[in-house]
């Protein structure tokens, strides 16, 4: 199978996948576990899982929360 | 600490990628049929935001082996655990939920298509109508775009935004580009082959335990 590359059509304007939709791909795609405590790395919010100790990005994370869960975890999010 | 790759079916002649992330060595645990990726780190190889980019295209390149030769479910970069236990006991509650999805979606490829409108024609010296009646025109071609785009394609579409995913059978990208590229009335931009990950049924709620959630 062929790698994943991207092309504009009718531009013909065909290439190997972007850095951007790799990045987008990578950062915004894929198993998401969520915690209660966010912290910082080189910029990037990241969470951290109390129990497991499984980090993922704080945007994708709040997305797939249940919407009853919503609330509580906005207020038990505290930033460093 | 380890840092998770993806998980996919244990088959007996399963890809290896040769690295990891900061080149590290890619191990597999495997459950119940279930093989999940992983590199280990002292702990996690922070650094400049340029290193961390790297990092996150490594992360791709590694999932990517194994995607070429079978389906795989992504953890989404960086997820970290704190070690092998943790991940074991994972495995073992959530295991036959990921790998229901991925004998479901064994074959079956995830391909990307954004639509946005092309540049609306306003005449320079329009008036207000004639400015909204332009970017009316543009909007509806997206929307004949994206009707034309599904009926084209056998497909089952999801859609977030401007952007619609395609499952489609692991065989078929290159005739799913064909078909994209003679539906010219918007700006397409087709990607893919992406694992299916916007098709997968087994989301981190369903995985969490309650006292994690809290």
């Amino acid at each position: 199978m062929a790698t994943p590359h991207s092309v504009t059509l009718g531009s013909g304007d065909e290439q190997e996948i972007s850095l951007l939709e790799i990045l987008d791909n990578v950062l915004n795609s894929g198993v998401v576990i969520q915690g209660s405590i966010v912290i910082s790395l080189a910029g990037v919010d990241l969470i951290y899982l109390g129990m497991s100790l499984v980090l993922t990005s704080v945007e994708t994370a709040l997305r797939h929360l249940p919407p009853e869960l919503q609330p509580l975890t906005n207020q038990r999010i505290s930033r460093r | 600490m380890l840092l998770l790759y993806c998980m996919a079916e244990d088959v007996a002649d399963a890809p290896m990628p040769p690295r990891g992330v900061r080149g590290a060595q890619v191990q597999a645990t495997r459950k119940n049929e279930l093989a999940c990726y992983f590199s280990e780190y002292e702990t996690f190889p922070g650094g400049s935001a340029d290193e961390l980019k790297q990092d996150a295209l490594d992360f791709h390149w590694t999932v990517n082996h194994v995607f070429q030769r079978q389906g795989v479910i992504p953890f989404r970069f960086p997820t970290l655990m704190a070690e092998g236990n943790a991940l074991e006991i994972f495995l073992e509650k959530h295991s036959a939920e990921y790998l229901a999805d991925l004998k479901r979606l064994r074959d079956q490829v995830q391909m990307e298509v954004r639509l946005t409108a092309m540049p609306a024609e306003v005449p320079s010296s329009g008036t207000g109508t004639a400015y909204l009646k332009a970017k009316f025109d543009a909007a509806q071609k997206v929307v004949e775009s994206e009707n034309l785009m599904k009926s084209a394609a056998q497909a089952e579409w999801k859609q977030r935004g401007n952007r619609y995913f395609a499952l489609i059978p692991r065989g078929a990208v290159a005739e799913f580009r064909d078909k994209m590229a003679g539906l010219g009335q918007a700006t397409m931009r087709v990607s893919g082959p992406w694992p299916p990950t916007e098709f997968v049924n087994c989301y981190p709620e369903a995985a969490l335990d309650q006292e994690q959630k809290l």
